[in-house]
């Protein structure tokens, strides 16, 4: 009787021993990869930090709007780039006439006014104007602000031209049959843009 | 296991017998082992107590503290940790972070050869000069700093050294990636990290404590476009400095804060007093005519005057050794909006007068105007106002001699002038969407309404022409100053600046521009007054920020948009018309 418990314990703390001893090493290794790991992450977290200082510095205004202008000779957005859809002629056909009394009477001979494919073509176009408090809730191409980090951020969206031609209403012209926008070169657009600005 | 340790094993020969005899001991005998069996016990219920305190302690050190000790170590889910919280602008660009780097100091006592170790050290960095590295290696201390901030290259070379007894020390280095733009507002630290300047200064504790970024209100774009517009503005008029801002008027807000010359907190060797000075909130100057706003707006919320009362100008007020004078003299009577739009000083003396010296401090003080202007920058100013205020007092203060304050003053000042007449402190953090703005009811609706349409009317009329903008509604104030020396005022060097708002309906935004000592130019057809110099630079302000910020250029009939309608149509008359000519050919 005493033998037999004298032999349980001793093969019970045995067993235990032997089991914590495996357990302790297997545990260890784990942590090694664990330590591994986590380094892994602390650095990459801190090159992470280090990209985002970098792209802040590329991203200095002033270096966008230089490089927008070489490149891709886009410019600052102005006042008269800012249009919500009733002021734009191509519209009218689907909104109601009687919402804008303060256009001008339409030339009934423009050929571009024809309703449904340069209206389909002028759809984005209407994306970069900011949504203003007026903008009609039925438009579908509604956006959020343009809050970016950049100083000519609305430059970047490609139809941005497309509305400085409506809001300077010129674009009618820019529409051959096969709904092909052509679109104006800025430095062609430039002069006219400054005269409206300058001599209103 | 108890019932176990109470069968008590044989102590002595033949106790067995005694049990399986049932002898009884008596006496002395049995009393001695009854004693025994109870130390036993005692005994053992005392080993029994300490191994289970032990064991619970095990089970508490390793399973229950353990766990927490574990997770302790676990790498932050933001980001790496920095001793100081990143600064970015209202939308999330970084103005001011920290990088790591690297320090190199040396323990000289055990560098062996020092005289070749500062050779080869100077040879791999050198900007730092031999006698220099061999003056800290050959001196007493034992610990020397060598060189903060090393690139990853300068490192390896150091390490590739193999020399003895110099260590690296990681640490942090504050940069701004957007250099010189917000300078003056974000502030710098020293070597050890410490602010030094602007929010870094002001927000010290909390930018060490936190590990979000501290937002601010800045917009960098806006900055920039701010930034580009005076820095241009200066060269054109060679002006000695220039301070720019652009506030909203409903929050408070800060959008905008330029003073120039100003310095590139990443490289401070370059930079001297002057740019590090920051116009904007730190100097104070008399305005000059921009303070016809508040006295305006004092007597028409007051009652003293209506829009439509007028005011005797017709001849130059003569009090002791003054005489105050019109620039754009009229020589007749004017009403409140003439006195405005030709910014007579006449006019406004008068209307100062009726107000009286009381009534125009509680006035000024509510504009925010006598006391330290409330914003979280270390570097503000406390307004210099007349001491003792006699009436000459009050009538040079209605037009903004005698009395200096801060841009900043005029700025908040201003706003609370057209956004329905509740004034809200100036602040450089951003506002949470819908947190209200603390504010304080200055002045009443109507006179504010009032205010805008003689501001309107200044630019649409008046000596600020040059700042309109077709359909932003642009609404404002000149100022020219002369600047104040000992003994009087130079007639030479000016402070000209214009405050603006816009649009004039509902006002969103007030733009302040001041040129301090512009010189006039041939285009300016030799003028460096306000119309010329600040009045154009706001206009270009206005019209880059505003479809920035997703304005709408207002199109009603009153407005320029009546004439972009009109050109619209012409333009359209002509597009019809090439399009014919395209067909026939």
């Amino acid at each position: 009787m005493m033998r037999g418990a004298t032999l349980l314990w001793a093969a019970l703390a045995a067993a235990i021993g032997t089991g914590l001893f495996v357990l302790k090493y297997e545990v260890q290794e784990e942590e090694q990869k664990l330590r591994v790991l986590r380094k892994d992450i602390a650095q990459a977290q801190e090159a992470i930090h280090v990209a985002k200082a970098e792209w802040s510095y590329l991203n200095d205004p002033l270096r966008l709007k230089d490089q927008a202008e070489h490149h891709l000779g886009l410019h600052s957005l102005k006042p008269g780039q800012v249009a919500v859809i009733d002021q734009l002629p191509m519209a009218q056909p689907v909104s109601a006439a009687a919402e804008q009394p303060q256009s001008a009477p339409r030339p009934g001979s423009t050929p571009a006014s024809t309703p449904a494919p340069p209206k389909a073509a002028q759809m984005p176009a209407k994306a970069p104007a900011p949504p203003a408090a007026g903008t009609p809730a039925k438009s579908p191409a509604k956006t959020p602000a343009p809050i970016t980090t950049a100083a000519v951020q609305p430059n970047f969206r490609p139809p941005a031209r497309p509305v400085a031609e409506l809001a300077l209403p010129k674009p009618v012209v820019a529409l051959p049959p096969d709904n092909v926008m052509v679109i104006t070169s800025p430095a062609v657009l430039e002069p006219e843009m400054a005269s409206v600005r300058r001599h209103p | 296991m108890i019932g176990w340790l109470r069968r008590i094993p044989p102590m002595y020969p033949g106790e067995a017998v005694q049990e399986a005899g049932r002898l009884h001991l008596e006496g002395a005998q049995k009393r001695a082992i009854e004693t025994g069996r109870t130390r036993l016990i005692v005994t053992a219920a005392m080993f029994t107590l300490a191994f289970t305190v032990i064991a619970g302690r095990m089970v508490d050190v390793t399973l229950i503290k353990g766990g927490v000790a574990t997770a302790s170590h676990r790498p932050s889910e933001a980001g790496p940790a920095f001793d100081r919280a990143d600064v970015t602008d209202r939308n999330g660009v970084l103005l001011a972070t920290s990088l790591p780097s690297v320090s190199l100091y040396a323990h000289p006592h055990e560098i062996l050869e020092k005289a070749e170790a500062a050779q080869k050290i100077a040879q791999v960095l050198p900007d730092l000069g031999v006698n220099e590295v061999r003056a800290k290696l050959q001196g007493d201390r034992a610990f020397a700093y060598l060189r903060r901030n090393l690139t990853p290259r300068q490192q390896y070379d150091i390490n590739a050294l193999g020399i003895p007894g110099l260590y690296f020390e990681k640490s942090e280095k504050r940069i701004y990636p957007q250099g010189e733009l917000a300078a003056h507002v974000v502030g710098l630290t020293d070597l050890d990290n410490k602010g030094i300047a602007g929010i870094e200064k002001s927000f010290e504790k909390e930018l060490k404590a936190r590990h979000e970024p501290l937002r601010l209100s800045l917009d960098v774009r806006v900055q920039t476009i701010l930034h580009a517009e005076l820095a241009r503005t200066m060269g054109e008029f060679h002006a000695a400095g220039a301070t720019g801002m652009v506030m909203d008027v409903n929050t408070g807000e800060l959008l905008g804060m330029v003073s120039l010359p100003d310095f590139n907190p990443n490289n401070l060797a370059t930079t001297n007093n002057d740019a590090m000075f920051n116009r904007a909130t730190l100097g104070v100057y008399e305005m000059g005519s921009t303070f016809k706003l508040f006295n305006t707006a004092a007597a028409l919320d007051t009652g003293v005057a209506n829009i439509n009362s007028s005011f005797d100008a017709s001849h130059p007020i003569k009090v002791a050794r003054f005489e105050i004078t019109d620039y754009h003299a009229e020589n007749r009577w004017l009403t409140v909006s003439e006195i405005l739009v030709h910014s007579s000083n006449i006019g406004s003396a008068r209307m100062a007068l009726d107000l009286g010296q009381e009534r125009q401090k509680t006035y000024l003080g509510r504009f925010g105007l006598l006391r330290p202007a409330a914003v979280e920058l270390p570097e503000i100013s406390t307004p210099l106002t007349p001491n003792p205020w006699r009436d000459i007092s009050v009538m040079t203060v209605s037009y903004g001699h005698g009395m200096a304050v801060s841009p900043l003053h005029m700025m908040a000042g201003v706003a609370s002038l057209v956004n329905g007449g509740v004034f809200h402190p100036a602040t450089v953090l951003k506002r949470e969407d819908g947190d209200p703005a603390p504010g304080q009811r200055v002045i009443k609706e109507q006179t504010s309404r009032d205010m805008r349409r003689l501001m309107r009317m200044v630019v649409t009329e008046g000596t600020g022409e040059k700042a309109d903008v077709p359909g932003y509604e642009v609404a404002g104030k000149t100022g020219t100053a002369e600047k104040s020396a000992s003994g009087g005022y130079h007639h030479k060097s000016l402070l000209s600046s214009f405050i603006a708002t816009f649009p004039a309906s509902n006002p969103r935004y007030v733009v302040l521009a001041m040129i301090d000592e512009p010189h006039g130019n041939k285009e300016s057809f030799g003028f460096a007054t306000a119309g010329w110099t600040a009045a154009p630079a706001v206009g270009r302000i206005v019209a880059e920020i505003g479809p920035l910020l997703g304005m709408q250029p207002s199109t009603d009939a009153a407005d320029g948009g009546k004439q972009r309608m009109a050109q619209t149509a012409s333009l359209k008359v002509k597009d019809a018309k090439r399009v014919a000519v395209a067909e026939a050919e």
